[in-house]
């Protein structure tokens, strides 16, 4: 046990620091602070490839495929320094913190060779394709299809089917997408794990409004797709392992960026608190001082978490993690509109824009929804970590 | 001691559900939040108004003699908890139980525009002293404002700078009213003037939590109704505990909040009115989140109808001083010893 950084690694932080402040004072002081997905997006992908040139983007990867080989120290002090430069939010974070990472693990030397760089770099964008209109929850109840076929390109598979709720799928360039490859398979079994590119004839991209009035997420078409035969990670039919593997990465070193970007909109809550004289009821201080509670014991949580990783896997102490931040933030915009008051009410433009903290009000009303509900969280740990009967399913 | 109402308090809550349901339902009030200017919002609701206005509700809370009906606020909860069940876009509550009565305290001075706004021919809405932001103000022909708490002015919105603003409940028209040097038709100061004043804000605050009860109500019935239709896992999804028990504990905040709020629309008491509005707002912020909840990421976007219930119990949360000035007046109370005689 350390908690204490080395003179090396403060060191590693005042050259990440120094970049990261050149640069968002500088070429890219438009971008600063925004934390909606969709806004700006255009100079957010122009950041995502200065990150990339400057090897900052991915910075725990292998050297070879864009990285630094830094270490879990270095990786949270990016983290910290990321945020507190006001970096924008990362439209990135598909490929960088999901993608990357499965195919780093479970991808072979080809897909690492083919897919990493792009990532790294920020020359390819990727979205999840997950949730279909029946399989939220219930992934395991994918429809979408998938069929190897000869044709003149060689072996490719032809994809039938729709995605819901694909956040980003407007810029990206590639989606995985968990399908059924085995014909009149159910359940996990016959699933696939396949890289689809996103800008061809077969895929449709539909913008779906969400309450905050951005259309961050679609539906999403699969209708004849093509992707080459060698791009399924893991063996066809055995994708649900590595579909899962996407979703503890989401748990990873990604949730120390997250907690930063966290810690930002608390700062924001005090200073509108004092701002407006919130900050002078006795209830709205014990909230406060909660939340900052609450955000310690996510950082401490994540970094002893993090630091079993670099022994092994993850413990089983990292289910616990999701339900513990998603319900922490959806608090923390409860608090922001007690803070803000009335005039929490008020858009900023016509154009349904949105003050930071209502935003954030709003936004924290998904953060128990997306990426396994709370209650779908409180199964798994229930189940996986305690050892409790499975719930039974309707239907097998 | 007796918490029901009576017959005609209950009919008229229920010939306004009526009218509400035939009327009010998600794909009219998707009609009006998808208006890109004031006409076209007017043109989507236009049905809806000519109904309301043949309910004869105006003046409910107006004494008899000067043309109203005389009623009482305690007669006027079930119709503000229907409106609030509809997220009806149009000012009932405000007019009626706010502006009008307010109004009518202006005796003779406000008499001619009280007549005009009773047949309909005019509407009339208050911003108590200290609020900048009105909702429906762009619909109103005239408008009790004040600069300070014992002033009561009476203005034609046409003099009145209004500046509109959009809210994030799409079917709130939010305006921001200046008064610059605008001179008022009508203007009474003094001690009866800031009691009138409470008075509008505690009847503004209690029909508030009236609406907050209903519209925690119809999350509640919506949430159910999806729990029963959506499936995962090969089962409804409402057919889990976890999903159940959230739905339960709703209902348990909404049963514990109404008696809550009826008796405070009986007395107006000022604690009681604050612990209404800290019991409704707690209700509906509960209803809303589980109900958010049940739906999935569907709940999260703007194609469901639930979105325009829950952002009108936000804005509505928000009003008459939010959560911590309601609190405020109850510990305030409290520790002044003031709460033994209230007791009963
Ligand atoms: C902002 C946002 C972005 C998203 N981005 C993506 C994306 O990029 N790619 C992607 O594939 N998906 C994405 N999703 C979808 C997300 O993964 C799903 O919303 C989530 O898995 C839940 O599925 P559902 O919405 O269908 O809800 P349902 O599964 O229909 O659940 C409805 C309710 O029932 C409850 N429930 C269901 N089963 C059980 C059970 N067994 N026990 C107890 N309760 C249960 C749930 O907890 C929930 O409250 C996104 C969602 C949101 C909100």
């Amino acid at each position: 046990m350390k908690i204490r950084f080395t003179a090396a690694e403060e060191a590693f932080r005042a050259e990440c620091a120094a970049w990261l402040n050149e640069q968002i004072s500088g070429p890219f002081a438009d971008i600063r602070g925004i934390v909606s997905q969709t806004f700006r997006a255009e100079q957010r992908m122009e950041w995502e490839r200065a990150l990339g040139r400057a090897r900052w983007s991915v910075i725990g990867w292998p050297e070879k495929y864009g990285g630094r080989d830094a270490s879990l120290a270095e990786q949270v002090i990016f983290a910290e320094e990321y945020a507190r430069s006001g970096a924008p939010g990362r439209v990135g974070h598909l490929g960088t913190e999901l993608a990357g990472p499965t195919i780093l693990h479970f991808g072979n030397d080809l897909q690492c060779e083919r897919f990493l760089l792009p990532i790294a770099r920020g020359e390819e964008f990727w979205c999840q394709g997950y949730s279909e209109p029946n399989a939220g929850s219930d992934l395991s109840n994918v429809r979408t299809r998938a069929r190897l076929e000869h044709g003149p390109n060689g072996p490719e598979w032809v994809i039938e089917g729709q995605k819901i709720w694909t956040s980003l799928a407007q810029f990206a360039d590639w989606c995985f997408v968990v399908c059924r490859t085995e014909e009149g398979s159910k359940g996990p079994a016959g699933i696939s794990y396949l890289l689809v590119p996103m800008k061809q004839k077969g895929v449709t991209v539909k913008p779906i409004r969400q309450m905050t009035g951005d259309a961050e997420f679609n539906e999403t078409f699969f209708d004849g797709a093509r992707t080459k035969a060698e791009y399924c990670v893991g063996k066809p039919g055995e994708g649900w392992k590595v579909a899962m593997g996407t979703l503890a990465f989401e748990r990873g070193v990604s949730t120390l960026a997250q907690q930063m970007t966290f810690r930002n909109e608390l700062d924001l809550l005090i200073a509108a608190a004092r701002e407006n004289g919130a900050a002078k009821d006795p209830l709205i201080r014990q909230r406060i001082a909660e939340a900052w509670v609450g955000l310690r014991i996510m950082r401490y949580s994540a970094l002893r978490m993090l630091s079993r990783a670099t022994s092994g896997s993850l413990g089983a102490e990292a289910l616990t993690y999701k339900l513990y931040w998603a319900t922490w933030r959806k608090k923390l915009g409860e608090l922001a509109m007690d803070v803000v008051g009335a005039p929490g009410e008020l858009c900023t433009d016509e154009g349904y824009g949105l003050a930071d903290l209502p935003y954030l009000y709003l936004f924290s009303r998904a953060d128990t929804i997306y990426g396994g509900t709370n209650q779908i969280q409180r199964n798994i740990i229930a189940e996986r970590a305690l050892g409790l009967p499975k719930e039974s399913r309707g239907d097998r | 001691m007796d918490f029901t109402f009576d017959e005609e308090q209950r009919l008229a809550a229920q010939s306004l559900r009526e009218l509400l349901n035939d009327h009010c339902q998600g794909s009219d009030l998707r009609r009006a939040a998808n208006a890109r200017d004031l006409p076209s919002f007017e043109a989507a609701c236009a049905t809806r108004r000519a109904r309301l206005a043949e309910l004869g509700l105006a003046g409910a809370l107006v004494p008899a003699e000067q043309g109203g009906l005389g009623l009482g606020v305690v007669d006027f909860v079930l119709l503000a908890e229907e409106a609030g069940r509809a997220a009806l876009p149009e000012p009932l509550v405000d007019v009626e139980g706010v502006a009008h009565p307010l109004l009518a305290t202006l005796g003779e001075l406000g008499e001619s525009t009280l007549q005009e706004t009773l047949v309909g021919s005019a509407l009339v809405l208050s911003a108590a002293p200290g609020t900048t932001v009105l909702a429906n103000a762009a619909f109103a022909q005239y408008l009790l404002l004040s600069r300070r708490d014992d002033e009561l002015a009476l203005y034609r919105a046409s003099d009145i700078s209004l500046t509109h603003r959009e809210s994030v409940d799409p079917l709130r028209r939010l305006s921001e009213v200046a008064l610059h040097d605008a001179k008022p038709i009508a203007r009474v100061t003094g001690a009866t003037t800031s009691s009138a004043w409470q008075a509008a804000r505690a009847r503004s605050t209690v029909l508030n939590a009236a609406q907050l009860l209903g519209l925690g109500a119809r999350m509640l019935e919506i949430a159910v109704a999806y729990s029963l239709e959506r499936k995962q896992f090969g089962k409804a999804i409402g057919s889990n505990q976890a999903v159940k028990h959230a739905l339960a504990d709703v209902m348990v905040k909404l049963e514990f909040a109404r008696p809550v709020v009826y008796a405070a629309a009986a007395t107006l008491a000022p604690v009681r009115v604050a612990h209404a509005a800290v019991a409704a707002a707690e209700a509906a912020d509960r209803a809303a989140r589980a109900a958010i909840q049940v739906h999935g990421a569907m709940g999260y976007s703007w194609e469901v109808d639930l979105q325009f219930y829950a952002k009108r119990a936000w804005a509505l949360a928000g009003l008459n001083g939010g959560r911590s000035a309601q609190f405020a007046a109850v510990h305030q109370s409290l520790l002044r010893g003031e709460l033994e005689a209230q007791w009963a």
